[in-house]
Order: C-alpha cells, then structure tokens, then sequence
C-alpha cells in the first residue's frame, strides 16, 4: 500500500497543499512550526476520521481551522492493483464530517469512516502502534523497559497491564479454592466439604434425635392417658372418703348438740320457783333502783349548815319587815337625793379671783373716781381744740398757694408789658398796646399780691403750744392715779386706752361681788335640806338593824338579803313537799319487791342485786345455748340432707389417698420430664431444617466454588494461549525479522543487538553478551526501528504499506546519523518510507 | 354470619433459609399472624374461622406448636374452629376435647348453623376419586365446602378436579394447599377459593399474604383481606445503563422506593460493562435502611466482540481465543472474558 498524492483544503495551519509522494522515500525537511507533524496527522485522519472531541480528545478541536469552514481534503493511494482517493471533510463533531471514497475513480459507498481499517485491517490504534514511528515513542521506551514492552508484543498500548501479575493473581485465587491436588484438607472447597460432613453429622445426630421423638410422644401421650386414669381413681377415692368424713362429721355435729342441750339444763336447775319472766326481772331490777334512789334522795333533802345560818340571819333582817319593791325603790331615791344634794361652788374663775384681791382691799373712792373722770373730760376737750387748730392753719395754706398763682400772673403782666414796649420801639409802634394788656393784667394781679402779705402764722404756733402743754398736765395727772390699778398710756398705748380698761374691770368687779352673794346664799339652803334627809334614811335602815353605815351599802345587802331569803324560803318549801313524795314512792316500790322475794323465795333485799346479775348472766347463757342448739338442730338436719346422709353404710372403708396423690405427683413429674426432654430435643429437632439448608447451600457454594475455580482456569488457561498464540502470530517471525534487521544494522549500531527465546534484548561486545541497557538511546532507537520492522513485516505481509517516520534520529550522535540514513535509504529501497525532520542535518535524500 | 376462612398456616415450618438472619423474628411474625387473625375475628364478631389444611407443617407437630394452636382455640370458646387436615399434617390428633373445635375426616361431615351448611372431608388415597360424587348438599341451604388439595384437571391423591364440583349447590369452596390469594367461578351459583397462607416464608412466598372474610347473609360476600406484616417480593432491576456502583444502588432504591420493611429480593439483570466491577455484597451494604435485602447479581458482561476483532494487542487476542473455544458454555465464556479483561484492566478477581 502506498501513498500517491494528497491535497489538504485545510488541516491545521496547513491550507490549500498538494503533495506527491514516491514510491520510496519521502523526506519532509522543514523548520519546526511548518506542519510536518500536520502532514502526518492529516493522513491518518483521512484513513481513520477524527475523534469527537471530549475532556480527553482535543485532536479534532486541534486541526479544525479557526474559520471552522473546508476543513479536509483528499489522499490517494494505491493498494494492490487499485486507486484509492479518500475525500473527507470535518465538522465541528462528527455528526458534520462527511466521507467519500472512490476505487479507480468510482465512488466506492460500502466503505465506513473508518477506512485505513478496513484497507490494513488494523484500527487506529495498530496504526499508530507501528505504522507511526516519532522520536517521543522512542523517548519511552529507551527509558523505559523494552523488554517489558516486547513482553506486551505490541508497543505504546494504553494499557498498563502485567500478564504475570493476572496470571499471579488468578493462580493466588486458585489456591485459595484449592490449594494444591496433594493437600486436600486446605482451602475453601475443602473448608466447605469439612464443615458439609460436620453439618451432616450434626443432621444425623438430629435425625435421631427427632426419630427417638416419636417414642417420646407416644411416652408422653401413654403416661399422659396414666396420669388421667389415676386422677379418676384419686377422684374416686376421695369421694369414699368424703363420704365417710361426712358420717363422721354428722357424729360429730350430734355430739355438739347433746353438749349444748346440757349446759342449758344445768342452768335451769339453778331456778327451783322457776325462770322469772325477762320483763318481772327487769321490773324488779327498776323498783329495787328505784327504792334505793328515793332513799338516797331523802337524804340529800336537807339543807346545809351554811344555807341554815344564812336563813337565820335574813330572818333576823326581815324580822320586822319585808320592804316591798316599792319600798326598796322609794329608798334607793331618798340615797339618791341624800347623795346628789351637795353644797355648790362659787364657780369663781382664776381672772375674778384676781380682781377680788385687786379691789377688796383698795377700791377707790367716790371722789377719787369723780375727779378721774372730770380730768379725763377735760383731757378730751384739749385734744379736741388742738385738732380744730391744725384744720384752721391748713386753711391759711390754701391761701398762700392762691396768692402764688398771682404772683405768676403779676410776672407775666410785667413781661408783656416790657415785651410790648420793646416791640412797639423795634417793630411797629402799634405792638404798644400790647403793653397795654400788660399793664391791665399787671393791675388785676398786684392787689391780691399785696393782700396775702398782710397775715401771719405767729398766733396760731402759740395757741397750740399752749393747749399741748395743758394736755400733757393733765395726762401725767390721769397716769399717775391709774398706775396702782396696773394701768397707763405708757402701758396700753394711749391714756384713753388706759383709762377704757380701768373704767371696765370696775364694772366687772361689781359684777363678781353681786353673784358672790347669790351663792351665799343657796349654800344655806341646801345645807338644811341635806340634814333632813339624814334623818329620814338613819330611820329607815333602823327598821333592818343597820346603823351608821353607808345608805348605798346598806340598801344593797337589804337587797341581796330578800334574794337570798326567798331562794332559801322555797327551798325549804320544797324539801317539805319532797318528802311526803318520796315516801310514797318507797311505799310502792317495797310493795313489788316484797312480792316479788315471796314468789321466788328470795332471802332478803341485799342479794337482789346478786340475783339479777347471775339472772342476767344465766339468761344470756340460755338464750346462746338455745340458739345454738337451734342452728344445730337445723345444721344437722341440712347436713343430712345436703350430704344425702340417710344411714352410714357398712361396708366403706378409707381410702389412703396420700399413697395415690404420691403416684399422681410422681406421674406429673415424669410427664414433665418428659415435656422437659421433648422441648429440648424439639429445639434440637428445629435446627435439621437448616442444618440441611445450610448443607445445600454449602454444597451450592461449593459448586459455585468448583465453576469458580474453572473458570479461573480456564482464564488462565486462555490467556496463556492467546499469549502463545500471539507469540506464534507476531512474536516469532518478529524475532527472525528482528534478527535480519538487526544484522543489516550491525553497523550502523556499532553493535550486535540480539534477542532471545524470551523476547529479552541484550547485544554482544567483546564477545560477551551484555543487557541492552548498556545501549545508547541512539543505539536502542535503531534497535526499536528494526523491531517495529520486523513487526509491519510480519503483520502485514502482503499489504506492505508506507511507514510514517517524524524526526525518529534526533538523538543519533553524527556517526551514526549517517549509518542510520543509509539504513533508511536501504530499507526504502523496498517500501514508501515517508520522513520528517525538521533540521538539515538529518534530512535524508 | 361472618366466617373467616383461612389455609396454611404451617406453624412450626421452618423459614427460607436464605432469610437466615431474620429467621426467628419471622419465625415468631408466622406465628403471630394466626393469634392476630384470631384476635380480628373476636373484635369483629366473626363467629367461624375455616381452617383449610395445613395447620401444621408436619404430622407429628411440635408440642410448643400444638401447645400454642390449641391455648388460642381454648381462650375463644365463643369462635367455632372448622379444623381440615391438609397434607402436611394429615396425621394430626389431639386427645383433648374442645366444644368449638370442629374436626373433620374421610368421611363427608356436616355442620350446621341455621340454613348455612358447612361441610369438609379430609383427601386420602381411598377417597380421593369418590368424594366427588358422596358429596350431597341441599339446594336450599347455603353451602360451604372445605377442601385441602392442588386444582387439577385430574383427580388423585391432593388434587381437586373442579369441573366435578360443579352444580353440587356448593355457595363456597374454601380451598387450602395453594399459598398464594385465588379465586373464581365455580358455577353459575358459586365460587371457589384459595385463601393462601397468612405470611410468607420465604421467596417462594411472595406478595400479599391473608384471609377471606365471608359475610353470609341471604348470599356469600368474599373479601380478601391483606393480613401479613410484611410482604415478600422478588424484583428484577434491569441496570444495563449503569456505568458505576451508584448507578446500579439508585437503580435499586428506585425500583424499592421508600418500603422499608418488606421483604425483597433484587436480581440485577441486563447487560453491563465487562470491566465494572462490584459484588452482590457492594450493593447490600448500601442499602442498610431496608429490613432485608437479598441481591443477586444476574447481569451479563457487555462485551463488545467486534471490538477486539482487529486488536493485535493479547487482550484482542485473549478475547477473539476464548469467543473461538468450543468446550465451555456461552455463559462461562461471557464470565471468563469478562473476568480477564478486568483483571488486564488493573482489577483484583471477583468472581
């Protein structure tokens, strides 16, 4: 298969280029940038499209022109006898790309995007695997180790795998299933078939258990059916016995009876006369209380010595009379009067008392008075005449200002006249006559002027002094005769004050010394009164024994006295009329209990008492005796009746029950026993189910274990083979090729490079066969180059297709750069070898 | 009148033991059901309970068991209990007496209750092709009839062969054997029915689980009554989209929905990628919240074979070398590819 022609539309950088390619070598030598590798690109994407781009794929994002329009182009090529010319244009995705391919010009429609598969019979990846050589995968494998790479047959896979290590793994797993033939006892099967044959034991050791269960319930059924046998016959049996008991308890019952009746009988023999009658002993019981009762009340019926001398003072007191409420009353008023009739006060106050003493002693005299009151008279006067004095010169003043107001107008008449003169000389001699006004004015205001000062205030300075001397005489004269009296104008601000005061308590004192004499006088009166009332009373309580004491505390003891006299008085009444009372009753009650001793020929009346109490006791004990042998009776008879007791047979005997209940107890505790056993062994029994479940889910676990175990196998195995197989198909004739190529480039190499039957490459030098590390990675890129050889010859031995080789020299030292072109242009002697570089150095033509 | 009629109840059966882990709770839950059901009968005046075989799980029951059917059929004397023995406890026999428990046995036996007929023979190889035609009910009556066995179109030993029951008067045949709720026209007067058991024991028993409440009046109205605590349920969860673990677990929680306390087994089935790799046990621990979950993994490995047709690597080899070997099984081959292409791609063995 080789490479014809190609035109790129638009690949990347490259637009619009045609290339031819010969047969042989091609060698593209342009700077780095000018699309080499874009070239390289474009033919494999014409023969195996472009990916879709995706977070790993950038390709076709990488070649689609940014303009995104007539990206693609078309390759020709020739394989076999045909022409092939693939035209190819690409999308954004690969929904957009379209893709034609035309066989010796004719459109070929059964080819798919994926042509250079279908044309190599290789997928992309082969391809790029060995058709594609660039120095990068050199890169890696000269770092890396070849031989592990060789190990994979194919070099640059994706896949990072180590067949031995899956082998390991799947020989590990195998070993745990089955460890080795010899050791059976080891791994999982083995562990499983173990514990199979122990759960099988288990089962059978179950199953006895379960098939010993069926005697066990027959055991437990059989001594289930004994107990209820035995139960019947201890039901029997107790109702022999309960028959028995029953006469027995009748016996029993009658003999209770007997007891009963005699006791009842005993008691009765105590009564000769007879039982008196319940209601004659109570009745005797109630005359016999009641007579001792009276007795003991005649005697409480008599006074006590307190209450009798208390009636005999009060006797004494009221011996001569008994005062009736009335009287009592009328006393209680005459006390009354006695005591509120006492002598009056003069009711004096504190002030009057002061004037008494002040005046008693040294009231003046008529006379005295007499002058007081003329000089006082006379005192107003002079105060009166000096007031009108004032009223009379304020007058004079009045006149004096009206004799000012013409004095001002007798200036004015002047300056008018003056001015009317001095106009009249300056203005106009008619202005004169004001002059004229002047002087009219001047004549009008000149005589009351000269009027005022005609009169003067001499006389009226010396009247006043005068009358305020007299005054003031006559005001030391009045003070001095008030001063004893504690009056003055000095002390009470003025003398009329003073001599107002004076005048007043005069009258006042007239007024104490009247009602003075008032009060003398009711004072005797009530004195006397006072002393008849005295009188009366000492008569009064004369009557009663009572002298010469207080007339309240006298009245009052007269008073409780006659409560307390009375009281006494029908209490003795009373005790009189008792008396004759009680003494019937004791008549009547005597009367009974005298019967009563002759009917049931009792001794005397002291063991009444006694007799009642045995009575009592006795009649108690007869009524329980007759109750009880009443509920006998009746007890007996339902007995009989309730128990069908007609006559005890002969012929019953007593069962001994014990001896049975024993066997029933010993029955139920077998039958628990057993119940006891059944339930464990059920329990036991429950767990077959899944013992046998767990055995078949252990043997379907084996099984599975065994299918596991083949197909580990089998993986194995098949793995195994597809890498023999591998190594017939490639890796063999791969090494023979290997060999040829590796002789042809002995030279170039400088070394003989060899592999061995594992695939292991190594190189001689000196006779000595030395590990391919020692190589240079010059060296072992040539070793890789005739390694991808011999593998394109072996996988495509008819196709003989182009290889793509881009700048695979680059690490070559000089010397070797040329042998490895001559090599080269060797091996293109024989196939289309299409050659990128980007330096001159290694451009091979 | 309102019976009850109920089958199957198979106290002292063991539960599936693939419910191991819960098996005594659901133990008890079987047990419980019974004494519930008796309970709902007391409250709601029900005054017959048809018990259709299989009281027992086996002919020599447990003593605990018998112990137990036996207290409850004691403590309600007012409910009469119509007891048929079914297969599995066929040799059934209690040697007490209880005034309400009503036995029945090779023989046609009738019990009456004003107009309404009850009447039950127990199946056995003497009978089994004769009680068809000793079988005599009155037209006038209303008829019930109890029988244990598998609806067949042959008669035999635990079958019932329905066409010969028809036009026998029969109102309703209360059937018991079959463990699951059925019912149909008999003929043109009545209908038959399998009430099912009352709680499920284990996958084999799944969905609702109860009794039929009858109501006889004039006619006979059946009601199905949904009775068991939980409900078992196997459910297929198709996760051939699923690109993770968390994709299958949502999966299955959208097929569960928030049900917490059924019962359920999950199959994952449909078709994923062969490198995806997780254990049913991967998916259990992440759905705790649930009572109980049991999940297979069913799916297929998703290989594409066309993929590694041209693949000159050893996993294309591998690949087109074990889809060429002839002496293993469809299903080995898909779990061998898919075991070898994860473990080339980095993964441990999980099978």
């Amino acid at each position: 298969m080789k490479l014809v022609s190609c035109y790129i539309k638009a690949f990347g950088k490259l637009e619009n280029k045609e290339y031819n390619f010969s047969e042989n070598l091609n060698s593209f030598c342009e700077d780095n940038g000018q699309g080499k590798s874009t070239l390289a690109a474009f033919i494999r994407a014409m023969l195996f499209g472009l990916p879709k781009t995706t977070t790993k794929s950038f390709e076709r994002e990488h070649y689609l022109p940014f303009s995104g329009k007539g990206c693609g182009g078309n390759l020709v090529f020739k394989k076999a006898k045909n022409t092939y010319r693939i035209e190819r244009t690409f999308g954004k995705s690969p929904k957009g790309d379209e893709c034609k391919v035309y066989v010796n010009d004719k459109l070929d429609t059964s080819f798919k995007d994926e042509i250079g598969s279908q044309l190599l019979d290789i997928d992309l990846e082969s391809f790029n695997r060995m058709l594609f050589i660039d120095a990068n995968d050199l890169e890696i494998l000269s770092t890396s180790t070849i031989n592990s790479k060789m190990s994979h047959y194919i070099e640059d896979t994706d896949d990072d795998f180590d067949l031995e290590k899956v082998i390991k793994k799947l020989d590990d797993k195998c070993k745990d299933i089955i460890p080795s033939k010899s050791k059976d006892t080891k791994g999982e099967i083995a562990s499983l078939r173990m514990e199979i044959n122990s759960l099988e034991t288990d089962i059978h050791n179950y199953q006895l258990i379960k098939d010993s269960l069926d005697s066990k319930y027959e055991r437990l059924n059989d001594l289930q059916t004994a107990y209820k046998e035995k139960a019947k016959e201890l039901q029997n049996a107790s109702s022999v016995n309960e028959i028995l008991e029953c006469f027995n308890q009748l016996e029993a019952y009658v003999n209770e009876l007997k007891d009963e009746e005699d006791k009842l009988k005993a008691i009765l023999n105590k009564y000769p006369n007879g039982l008196a009658l319940k209601e004659e002993i109570n009745q005797l019981e109630d005359n016999y209380n009641k007579y001792l009762d009276l007795n003991k009340e005649i005697k409480s019926l008599e006074l006590s010595s307190e209450e009798e001398n208390e009636f005999k003072e009060y006797s004494k007191m009221f011996a001569n009379k008994i005062p009736s409420v009335l009287e009592l009353d009328e006393i209680s008023s005459l006390i009354n009067a006695y005591n509120s009739n006492t002598l009056i006060s003069d009711n004096l106050s504190e002030d009057n008392k002061k004037i008494l003493s002040k005046y008693n002693n040294n009231y003046p005299s008529e006379n005295d008075l007499n002058e007081l009151e003329n000089d006082f008279k006379l005192y107003t006067e002079l105060n009166t005449k000096l007031i009108d004095q004032v009223s009379t010169n304020t007058n004079v003043v009045n006149e004096n200002k009206k004799s000012n107001n013409f004095m001002i107008l007798l200036i004015i008449s002047i300056i008018i006249t003056f001015g009317g003169i001095i106009l009249g000389i300056l203005i106009k001699p008619i202005l004169t006559l004001i002059s004229l006004v002047g002087l009219v004015l001047f004549v009008l205001s000149i005589i009351p002027v000269l009027k005022q000062g005609k009169n003067s205030n001499l006389n009226y300075n010396n009247q006043r002094n005068e009358l305020k001397e007299k005054g003031e005489n006559l005001k030391n004269k009045i003070n001095t005769y008030l001063m004893p009296y504690g009056f003055s104008s000095y002390k009470n601000s003025s003398i009329e004050i003073a001599y107002s005061l004076f005048k007043n308590e005069l009258e006042e004192y007239a007024k104490i010394n009247k009602a003075l004499e008032e009060y003398n006088r009711i004072k005797k009166e009530e004195e006397t009164k006072k002393k008849e009332l005295q009188n009366k009373l000492n008569e009064i309580f004369k009557i009663y024994n009572l002298d010469n004491i207080d007339y309240s505390n006298a009245l009052l003891k007269i008073k409780l006295g006659l409560s307390r006299y009375e009281v006494l008085k029908a209490k003795i009444d009373k005790i009189n009329n008792d008396l004759i009372k009680y003494n019937n009753l004791i008549n009547e009650c005597k009367s009974y209990i005298d019967s009563f001793v002759s009917k049931y020929n009792l001794v005397s009346y002291d063991n009444i008492i006694f007799y009642i109490q045995e009575y009592n006791k006795d009649l108690t004990l007869i009524d329980s005796y007759s109750a009880n042998i009443k509920a006998k009776q009746k007890r007996n008879e339902d007995y009989k009746l309730n128990k069908n007791l007609v006559s005890k047979p002969s012929n019953l005997e007593k069962v001994d029950i014990e001896s049975l209940t024993n066997k029933l107890s010993e029955l139920s505790g077998t039958i628990k026993k057993i119940e006891t056993e059944i339930n464990a062994d059920e329990l036991e029994v429950e767990k077959i189910d899944y013992k046998k479940d767990q055995v078949i889910e252990l043997k379907d676990k084996v099984k599975e274990l065994e299918e596991q175990y083949f197909i580990l196998n089998k993986t194995k195995e098949l793995l195994q083979e597809a890498e023999k197989s591998l190594k017939d198909k490639y890796i063999l004739p791969v090494k023979e090729k290997f060999c040829k190529y590796a002789t042809s480039l002995e030279k170039s190499i400088g070394e003989k490079v060899l592999i061995n039957s594992d695939y292991e490459l190594s190189f001689e030098r000196e006779g000595i066969q030395r590990d391919y590390r020692h190589l240079s990675s010059g060296q072992l890129s040539l070793a890789v180059l005739c390694y991808r050889l011999a593998l394109i010859d072996n996988v495509f031995e008819s196709i003989n297709p182009f290889i793509i080789i881009d700048d695979l020299f680059v690490t070559l030292d000089e010397t070797h750069l040329e042998k490895a072109k001559d090599l080269v242009k060797e091996l293109a002697k024989d196939r289309q070898i299409i050659y990128f570089t980007c330096h001159s150095s290694r451009d091979i033509r | 009148m309102k019976i009850i009629h109920c089958s199957d109840l198979h106290l002292g059966s063991k539960i599936d033991s693939k419910l191991k882990k819960i098996s005594e709770d659901r133990k008890s839950e079987v047990r419980n059901a019974f004494s519930k059901m008796v309970e709902y009968a007391n409250d709601n005046n029900v005054s017959i309970i048809l018990l259709s075989g299989d009281v027992f799980d086996s002919d020599k029951p447990y003593k605990k068991d018998k112990l137990f059917f036996y207290s409850i059929i004691e403590k309600y004397p007012n409910i009469d209990f119509m007891y048929l023995r079914g297969n599995h406890d066929s040799y059934e026999f209690n040697n007490q007496d209880y005034p309400n428990l009503k036995t029945f046995s090779e023989l046609w036996t009738e019990y009456k209750y004003d107009n309404v007929s009850i009447n039950g023979i127990e199946i056995s190889n003497e009978n089994c092709t004769s009680f068809y035609s000793t079988l005599s009910l009155s037209e006038d009556n209303i008829n019930i009839v109890m029988l244990h066995g598998q609806e067949s179109d042959s008669t035999g030993m635990d079958k019932i062969k329905l066409s010969k029951l028809r036009n026998k008067n029969i109102d309703y045949l209360a059937l018991g054997h079959i463990h699951s709720y059925q019912s149909n026209k008999l003929d043109s007067r009545g209908i038959y029915a399998y009430s099912g058991c009352l709680e499920g024991r284990g996958f084999d028993e799944t969905g609702i689980k109860g009794f039929v409440l009858l109501d006889v009046n004039k006619e006979i109205k059946h009601t199905f009554i949904p009775f068991s605590q939980r409900k078992i349920e196997e459910l297929n969860v198709n996760v051939s989209e699923a690109k993770s673990l968390i994709d299958i677990i949502n999966k299955v929680k959208d097929s569960l929905k928030s049900d917490y306390k059924n019962i359920y087994r999950i199959n994952l089935i449909g078709e994923i990628d062969a490198e995806l790799s997780f254990t049913e046990n991967d998916v259990k621990s992440y759905l705790n919240e649930y009572y109980f979950i049991d999940v297979k993994n069913k799916t297929k490995a998703k290989i594409d074979l066309s993929k590694y047709e041209k693949d000159l690597s050893l996993k294309g080899e591998f690949v087109r070398t074990a889809n060429a070997c002839e002496d293993i099984t469809e299903e080995q081959k898909q779990k061998i590819i898919a075991l070898a292409l994860r473990l080339l791609a980095g993964n441990e063995v999980d099978l």
